[in-house]
């Protein structure tokens, strides 16, 4: 069974290595884009040795295409490779076998296509700038020109990119939707973040002048300075931040919803397996021999071929068959979890008592339409047959292509004995104790008896460490975005070199100089969180639903407010430690430049 | 040529105090597998309330000297003092402190912080220091004898040349600083204003005793110095003052004006 849940996060990071990918395309723009700013200078030149305006457009768009290009390639590469990586250490540590990774390549195509395609159209905005550079701009200190009706843009942007997240996307389109709305969201924030910046100063400029004294004042001034590139360098961390809230939301809810089908379904003492077959009447033999033990209920596990209406080669699906009285509704200890108007337990317990009649897994309702009422068809010993289907529940097994079926179908699925037993131990029983005089009354079956809450925790152990990988990648992700803002503050600097050393002749420390880098980098990664938060949440529905297309569950978002308070008190932190190259690189500036020395 | 050189102690008269004093300052850059002497042993000494003009063509180490008075950059060897304090084998914070504390600089392109108005630019030093609370009574006095009251609360993008090189030169002297350094200080301005910037200087100078050192390749502006020096080679070749007859004929000599 745990196979099924495991199959499941496997979805997940599949969803992951794309949203990873995606992340690679914004970066690519990420460092068009400041490289165009970077060269403004360079573009002015070009200006001056009489390039037209739509010649260095032209070169500029060039660049970014290529850029983009690149990212595409090296992003896809990383995705996949991190998906592989990540598959063979899961194999590894936790001793499971998975199958091998599926990338829904068109999916993860697609959705990095739409992520640079929206990137590109942000880039050419900083490209128009480029092409209006004065030539006399050249001869000029350029500090930080920009765009003109960036803003309008950005806020225009970013209402497409609130509507692209809220908007009712269904099935595996959610996905297009989630690159769509990340890339909007990205790009809008981008351009937006000049004039959000001013009102942030507004409150960080007092407590940064508070903690780092007059250098905090000047790096939260400087941020404001070079706000465009910032912007970029605030736009990956909503991007990090935004992917990190979003998918921690799904991941949540994915949790959740195993958590509850575990809760609901996994019930019974004790479950009982063992290497050899099981000899027929079993059941009765534990009931005369081992008094501990009140009820025993034969699971088969089959895998059958299923034909969905529009794949004519069919499918192989798990068949689950249960012995029907255990979910009868008025003795039965078992329990189905269905979905809302696809059955009940009496409806459930009828149509498997009856036999010739199956449960479908909810991924199957989705996947393949199947609701109650319907018959399917399944391959039995004597060729295709028709199944009723009595109510749709449910189920993580087999990845979630799951029918549940009568015990006293068995025969028609190549009989033999069941695989697993479920048991219930009588009133006042130790399990402990059960388990000891079972193994004991069976010594020639060699029996493996697992106990219930060693058996859930087993299955939840294993989602949780497959969460454990999960959150890894996203620490990554905001990894990435930091080192996108170290990137940034180290142009940043490059362009304010000349006033780092006019600041240190006038009396600056190199302590002084380090403070006033990372205030600002601290600025960017305050906002850039705050906004990412807002992003994530935005952005978990329609990630949220993309996960459940992907995966065929009905995956609801579980906010994960630790971890965005977390995000939120740690950001200074990121961003201090995200300045701590450019600042000791800033800090080692020699002042001689000051004064026109190389 | 050192014949050329004329002695200027004044014998008898009590020595001023040296605001200023480089003893056998030399200074090598490695270039490739070159090396380039920009400073050789030079002397040089500025007693308090001069204002020295150092002259020289092109590559002549100017620059290198302006480096090394403002304790920008270290010595190969010799030593620079600052009113008679030493500052070889200082920590770059206590350079940083001595630079802050007693050297003013004046750039040629001005160099004032874009994002900050006039006025705070000028009191920046001075809150490096902390010493912000008293520094708004000098300011009050510098912005009425530079002539910028009106300009305080201005962005630098917002005011001429003249008016952001007297911003930046009241700046300089924020925190009442020894010497003040400036590297041609009207290399950015027209002639008519460049003028009135250097009739700022030579005012500071015989009225508020300022020490001020600047680097010039202009002899009309090097004429507003009491005193010149002429580096060639990394070497003074010479010195006029500019009150003597001589002055406009030194120059000529050694600039080829
Ligand atoms: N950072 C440096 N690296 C190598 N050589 C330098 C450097 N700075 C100056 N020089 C050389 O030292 C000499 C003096 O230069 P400088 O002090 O800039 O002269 P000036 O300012 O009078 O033009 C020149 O030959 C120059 O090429
Ligand atoms: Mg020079």
């Amino acid at each position: 069974m745990a196979t099924g849940v495991v199959d499941t996060l496997q979805s997940g990071l599949q969803i992951l290595a794309a949203t990873l990918i995606a992340m690679g395309g914004f970066m690519a723009y990420n460092t068009f884009a400041a490289s165009v700013l970077e060269r403004q200078r360079e573009f002015a030149l070009l200006r001056t040795v009489c390039l037209t305006r739509r010649q260095v457009q032209r070169l500029a768009l060039l660049e970014a295409f290529l850029v983009s290009l690149l990212g595409i390639v090296l992003g896809l590469l990383l995705g996949v490779g991190l998906s592989a990586a990540i598959t063979y250490f899961n194999a590894v540590s936790l001793g499971f076998e998975f199958r091998t990774l599926v990338v829904p390549l068109r999916s993860v195509v697609l959705a990095s296509l739409v992520g640079v395609a929206v990137s590109l159209l942000a880039g050419y905005l900083p490209a128009r700038s480029a092409s209006k550079t004065h030539p006399l701009a050249a001869s000029r200190a350029v500090s930080d020109p920009s765009p003109r009706g960036a803003p309008r843009l950005g806020w225009l942007l970013l209402a497409a990119g609130v509507a692209a997240s809220v908007a009712p996307w269904r099935g595996l389109t959610a996905l297009f939707g989630a690159a769509l709305a990340m890339g909007l969201l990205f790009a809008g924030f981008s351009l937006s973040t000049p004039a959000l910046l001013k009102p942030t100063l507004r409150v960080l400029t007092p407590i940064l002048e508070r903690v780092f004294g007059l250098a905090g004042r000047l790096g939260s001034s400087f941020s404001l300075r070079n706000a465009t590139r910032n912007g970029v360098a605030v736009g990956a961390v909503v991007v990090g931040m935004g992917l990190t809230i979003g998918v921690g939301a799904m991941v949540a809810g994915i949790n959740a919803a195993i958590r509850s089908w575990v809760d609901t379904t996994i019930v019974g003492d004790l479950f009982v397996t063992a290497p050899v077959s099981f000899p027929g009447g079993f059941a009765a033999e534990v009931a005369a021999r081992v008094p501990e033990v009140a009820e025993v209920s034969g699971v088969g596990l089959r895998i059958v071929r299923f034909i969905p209406e529009d794949t004519p080669t069919g499918r192989s699906v798990a068949l689950i068959l249960v012995d029907p009285e255990r979910f009868n509704p008025a003795s039965g200890f078992g329990r189905f979890q269905f979905i809302p108007e696809q059955g009940d337990a009496n409806d459930a317990y009828r149509a498997l008592s009856a036999g010739g009649q199956v449960l479908a897994a909810n991924t199957m309702r989705d996947r393949y339409g199947v609701s109650t009422g319907d018959t399917v068809t399944l391959r039995t010993g004597d060729g295709y047959a028709d199944f009723g289907v009595g109510g749709v529940v449910v189920d993580f097994t087999g990845g979630g292509e799951t029918f549940v079926g009568s015990l006293r179908d068995a025969e028609r699925f190549g009989g033999g004995t069941p695989d697993l037993f479920v048991m219930t131990v009588a009133p006042g029983a130790d399990p402990t104790a059960a388990r000891d005089a079972l193994v004991g009354a069976f010594p020639e079956l060699y029996l493996d008896v697992t106990l219930n809450q060693n058996y859930r925790a087993r299955i939840l152990e294993l989602t949780q460490q497959t969460f454990t990988t999960t959150n890894g990648l996203l620490v990554l992700a905001i990894f990435i975005a930091s080192l996108g803002v170290a990137n940034t503050l180290g142009m940043n600097l490059s362009s304010r070199q000349h006033e780092v050393a006019v600041l240190r002749t006038l009396g600056l420390t190199q302590r002084g100089v380090r403070r006033v880098v990372t205030a600002e980098g601290i600025v960017v990664l305050v906002l850039g969180t705050l906004l990412g938060v807002l992003t994530g949440l935005l952005l978990s529905q329609v990630i949220t639903t993309g996960a459940s297309a992907l995966t065929g569950y009905r995956i609801t978002p579980v906010y994960p407010w630790r971890l965005i308070v977390i995000a939120l008190v740690a950001s200074p932190l990121v961003g201090l430690l995200a300045s701590l190259v450019p600042a000791r690189r800033a800090a080692r500036l020699s002042p001689v430049i000051a004064l026109g020395g190389e | 040529m050192e014949t050329l050189v004329k002695p200027l102690s004044v014998e008898n008269t009590p020595q001023p105090e040296a605001a200023l004093e480089a003893k056998g300052l030399s200074k090598r850059y490695r270039l490739g597998g070159e090396t380039i002497v920009a400073l050789s042993g030079l002397e040089l000494t500025v007693p308090k309330g001069q204002f020295l003009a150092v002259m020289g063509p092109s590559g002549s180490g100017k620059s290198t000297l302006l480096h090394l008075l403002g304790l920008l950059d270290s010595a190969d060897a010799g030593s620079v003092e600052i009113a008679g304090q030493p500052t070889a084998s200082l920590s770059d914070d206590a350079l940083t402190m001595l630079r802050r504390d007693k050297l003013g600089f004046v750039f040629q392109s001005f160099e004032l912080i874009p994002n900050l108005s006039a006025r705070e630019n000028i009191l920046l030093p001075a809150e490096v220091a902390g010493r912000r609370a008293n520094a708004e009574k000098t300011l009050v006095k510098l912005a009425s004898a530079l002539g910028i009251e009106e300009r305080l609360t201005h962005r630098p993008a917002q005011l001429s040349g003249g008016q952001q090189q007297r911003v930046a030169l009241a700046r300089a002297l924020i925190n009442d600083p020894v010497v003040i350094l400036a590297d041609e200080p009207t290399g950015n301005l027209d002639s008519h204003t460049g003028e009135e910037v250097l009739a700022l200087f030579g005012r500071g100078v015989r009225e508020e005793g300022w020490t001020v050192v600047m680097v010039t390749h202009d002899p009309k502006a090097a004429l507003h110095a009491d005193r010149i020096v002429f580096l060639r080679d990394g070497k003074l070749v010479g010195e006029t003052l500019t009150n003597g007859a001589e002055a406009r004929s030194t120059i000529e000599r050694f600039v080829g004006v």
